[in-house]
C-alpha cells in the first residue's frame, strides 16, 4: 500500500533530472535484455544452427534503437552530470579516478554500441536468410553484435556503478 | 513466424556466393568513425583551443564536437565505400580479421590511461 500510494519522486528522486534520467536507464536496460537475446541468437547464426532467423533480424534492429534512443538521452542527461555542483564536480574534488578513467571510458565505449549493432542489422537485412550459407558473412554479422553486447555491458556497469556513487 | 529450420552447417546445396563488398564496406566504415573518434579525442586532450572550437553545445563541452566527428565520418566513409565496394567480392576473411584489429585498437584508444599518455607524449609533457 505503502509503495502504491508513495509519490512518484519517491521513486525517480527530486532532482530536476529525475525524469532523464530514468528514460536513460530504462533505454540501457530495454538495450540491454533486447541485446542479450540477440547475442545468443547471433551464436547460433555464427555456428550455423539457427532456427529464428527473422527474431533475430528484428532483435538487431530494436537493438540498434535502443542503444541511439540511450545515447541521446546519456548526452541530454551529461549535462547534468557536468553541471556546477553536479556529480563530475564531485568526483573530481572527492574521487577523481572515477570521473578520470571510468566515466570518460565509459562516455565513450556507449558510443561503440550504435555501430556494432547498426553493422549487425545491416548485414543480417541486406543479406537476409542467405547469409546463413556463408560462413564468413555469417561470422562478419554475428560478431559486431557480441562486440556492442560487451560494450554495452561494460557502458552498462560502469553507469550503474557512478550513478550509485553520486546521481544527477 | 516463419523459421529457418534447417542445420545450415551441413547443407551442401551449392549456392550463389554472395559478394562481399558491402559487408567490407559496412565494417571499415563503423571502423574508420570510431577512430575518428579516437584521435579527435586525442587531439582534443592535446590543444584547449580545438577542446574549445568543438563545444557545440555548452552543456556537454567537446563531447558534443567529438560526437559530431564520429557521425559524420562513419557515414560519409560509409557512403564512399559501399559505392565504391558494393559489387566486389573480397577476401572477408582477411578484411574482418584486419577489422577485429582495427577494433581492438579503436577500444584501446578509448581508454583514459591510454588515451591521455599518447596527448601527452605528443605534447612533449
Amino acid at each position: 500500500m505503502t509503495a502504491a500510494t508513495a509519490p512518484v519522486s519517491d521513486l525517480l528522486g527530486d532532482s530536476g533530472w529525475s525524469v532523464i534520467s530514468v528514460f536513460h536507464g530504462l533505454g540501457a536496460t530495454a538495450f540491454l535484455l533486447g541485446a542479450t537475446i540477440a547475442v545468443y541468437l547471433a551464436w547460433r547464426l555464427y555456428i550455423g544452427e539457427i532456427k529464428a532467423f527473422k527474431d533475430l533480424k528484428w532483435l538487431a534492429a530494436f537493438s540498434t534503437l535502443m542503444s541511439a534512443v540511450t545515447i541521446a538521452f546519456g548526452n541530454w542527461i551529461y549535462i547534468g552530470y557536468r553541471a556546477a555542483g553536479g556529480p563530475r564536480a564531485y568526483f573530481l574534488a572527492n574521487m577523481p579516478a572515477i570521473h578520470q578513467v571510468f566515466f570518460e571510458f565509459k562516455e565513450f565505449i556507449a558510443l561503440f554500441t550504435l555501430p556494432m549493432m547498426f553493422v549487425g542489422a545491416f548485414l543480417l537485412w541486406k543479406y537476409g536468410e542467405e547469409i546463413v550459407h556463408d560462413k564468413e558473412l555469417r561470422a562478419a554479422a554475428s560478431l559486431p553484435i557480441l562486440l556492442g553486447w560487451v560494450y554495452l555491458v561494460l557502458a552498462y556497469v560502469l553507469g550503474a556503478a557512478i550513478t550509485k556513487l553520486a546521481g544527477v | 513466424m516463419a523459421t529457418v529450420s534447417k542445420v545450415f552447417k551441413d547443407d551442401t546445396t551449392v549456392r550463389r556466393k554472395l559478394p562481399t563488398g558491402a559487408a567490407v564496406a559496412a565494417l571499415l566504415a563503423a571502423l574508420v568513425g570510431l577512430l575518428t573518434l579516437a584521435v579527435v579525442n586525442i587531439y582534443s586532450d592535446m590543444s584547449a583551443s580545438f577542446s574549445k572550437a568543438i563545444t557545440l553545445n555548452a552543456g556537454i563541452g567537446p563531447y558534443s564536437g567529438k560526437e559530431v566527428f564520429w557521425l559524420s565520418a562513419w557515414f560519409v566513409s560509409w557512403v564512399v565505400l559501399h559505392f565504391a565496394l558494393r559489387r566486389k567480392d573480397l577476401n572477408l576473411h582477411k578484411w574482418f580479421g584486419a577489422w577485429l584489429v582495427g577494433m581492438a585498437v579503436a577500444t584501446l584508444l578509448m581508454y583514459p590511461p591510454v588515451f591521455e599518455f599518447i596527448a601527452d607524449t605528443l605534447k612533449g609533457g
